[in-house]
């Protein structure tokens, strides 16, 4: 397990490295210069002089290498600069937009595994063809309809026409319920087909063949031994959707007004305030590489079978 | 055959569903006696796997029985509920699958494989661990084995494993799907002794699948050929050697003089 955990982690330095110069070169080298936005922005006529003493307050005016050191030696100590638009840092800013989003993400990924279980494991274990081309459908239908179409007709249904909700939120907790919705009803699909094809696989398999063969209970088959031989590729999927989530939300908050990192960082970059985009970026990244870590732990422990044979033991006969 | 059969295999047909081609089962017919062993013998491919899962209702799409009944002490498998089917699977009938290897789930250890019969055969977890380490003995399975996963134990180990579950289940119907196959010699040697100590204790009615006259011959008193989904011979174990035989059956036996 140790050497597991250590292996992946040494293999996540160069990734995060690489992660941290695109997030950074990206941002650094597209056009627009959040000097002139910035003042622009605030209204005042200014001198090249100004422009380049700013530049100079900013460090915009050191080469762009050297600039990305001391910004990755910086962001060791936490220290991921000051948004240009608010002034305040860039952590002070996640710590405000974050729990949102992260909220935001979290309840979307328990809807979307709650509504994917209960769809995928009927239509496999009835495996009955109406409920299986219904899933189909709709997993395909939820499926290529973006979601920013998505969540605008679910404000036409419940906010124009029901008017259950109020269009402009209230900053109750069921601001949410939309936005939920929205992020999870296209990932709920496709986790329901992949659940679905999965158990029917499973029960192909020998070895539930020879659970059926036993005569356990149902329940028990499906409890225990499906379980176990479907978990290892879902919860990768779940880990994969979570990231997805994070960054959907970009569009959900937008569109639903919710004050997250999604709203925060289409903001920078509308004011090309590069200290938050990069970070936002890295952090984008970073929440890939931590959940599917995670994914891959859970796999490790699940799957016995893989464990041992990458740490080289042999059969004891 | 005096009393009435423990199980009657009637005019089984089996299609692929959705094409008009001639059944892959095609009327197989066969009876057991109480304690019988019977062997069904024939080319790989020829449909003897094909008949256990149909027995065993456990077809793979898509196969479909056409036709057919099994009737295990009077009752038609094929006519039972859902509920009904498992609660005849394990007691009533029990299947030991070719390939070992996959036969066992890799996520579990094999004593909650093991124990988790206990909801079958209606013991509580003491007694069970109790009759595990007992079945395990008589087949001469190292009780260390109980806490590993199948990966670590070699095929010989895993078909002794489910001989074990059949010491526990101890069906009245037993089929065993070629369960010697892809051993070496040793080994096999091994996993029919473990069988006949397993089916003198059970006293289960057994249907031996195998493509291997020497084995069949070792274990069943009775034999079945089948061809290209059809029962092609039937004879005693002595009347292998000097009747007529089929063509099929001929096949058979000079590939293993060959061999």
């Amino acid at each position: 397990m140790q050497t597991f955990i250590l292996k992946r982690i040494a293999t996540a330095i160069p990734t995060l490295l690489g992660m941290s110069m695109l997030g950074f070169f990206m941002v650094a080298l597209t056009p627009g210069d959040p000097v002139e936005m910035e003042l622009r922005r605030l209204g005042v006529i200014f001198t090249p002089d100004q422009v380049t003493a700013l530049r100079q307050e900013y460090g915009l005016d050191q080469p762009i290498f050297k600039r990305y050191l001391d910004w990755l030696i910086r962001l060791l100590h936490l220290d991921m600069g000051h948004s240009i638009a608010s002034g305040r840092s860039v952590l002070e800013e996640f710590k405000t937009h974050l729990p949102l989003t992260l909220i935001l993400a979290s309840l979307s990924l328990s809807l979307s595994i709650l509504l994917s279980s209960l769809f995928g494991i009927t239509a496999a274990l009835t495996r009955s063809q109406i409920l299986g081309s219904f899933v189909q459908f709709f997993s395909i239908f939820l499926v290529s309809i973006p979601s920013f179409w998505l969540a605008l007709l679910l404000l036409f249904i419940f906010a124009l026409s029901l008017e259950w909700i109020s269009l402009l939120g209230s900053g109750a907790w069921y601001d949410l319920v939309l936005p939920v919705l929205t992020l999870s009803l296209g990932s709920a699909a496709t986790m329901g087909r992949l659940i679905r094809d999965r158990i029917l696989a499973a029960m192909s398999e020998d070895y539930i063949r020879l659970a059926i063969t036993k005569g356990l209970s149902p329940a028990l088959i499906l409890r225990r031994h499906i379980l176990k031989s479907i978990l290892p590729p879902l919860v990768t999927n779940w880990a994969v959707t979570f990231g997805a989530l994070l960054g959907g939300s970009v569009i959900v908050e937008n569109i639903f007004n919710l004050p997250g990192l999604g709203q925060m960082a289409l903001q920078a970059v509308f004011e090309r305030d590069f200290s938050i985009l990069q970070a936002y970026l890295l952090f984008m990244g970073l929440i890939f590489f931590v959940s599917n870590f995670i994914a891959d732990l859970l796999n490790y422990w699940l799957t016995p079978h893989f464990r041992e044979q990458n740490s080289s033991q042999g059969a004891t006969e | 055959m005096v009393n009435s059969p423990l199980f009657k295999l009637d005019h089984l047909t089996i299609c692929q569903q959705g094409t008009d081609q001639k059944p892959i089962i095609d009327d197989v017919s066969f009876s057991l006696a109480q304690g019988q062993r019977l062997g069904l013998i024939g080319r790989s491919g020829c449909g003897k796997s094909v008949t256990s899962h149909a027995i065993m209702d456990i077809l793979r799409p898509p196969l479909v029985r056409k036709q057919g009944e099994a009737i295990l002490q009077g009752q038609d498998l094929f006519t039972l509920s859902p509920v009904e089917k498992h609660r005849i699977r394990g007691r009533g009938i029990f299947c030991i699958f070719q390939s070992p290897g996959s036969a066992l789930h890799p996520a579990l250890t094999v004593r909650q494989q093991m124990s988790e019969i206990s909801t079958v055969i209606d013991l509580d977890q003491a007694a069970t661990s109790d009759v595990i380490e007992y079945a395990f003995d008589r087949m001469q399975l190292p009780i260390r084995c109980l806490e590993q996963y199948p990966h670590h134990l070699s095929g010989g180990m895993k078909q002794r494993v489910l001989m074990a579950m059949a010491l526990l289940l101890k069906p009245k119907f037993l089929i065993a799907d070629e369960p010697t196959t892809g051993l070496d010699v040793l080994t096999e040697q091994d996993v029919l002794t473990a069988m006949d100590v397993m089916l003198e204790e059970t006293q289960s009615s057994c249907l031996f699948i195998s493509h291997d006259i020497r084995i069949v011959k070792r274990v069943c008193s009775d034999l079945l050929v089948m061809q290209d989904g059809k029962i092609v011979d039937r004879c005693t174990r002595d009347e292998l050697t000097y009747r007529e035989r089929a063509e099929t059956t001929r096949e058979i036996i000079d590939a293993m003089k060959v061999a």
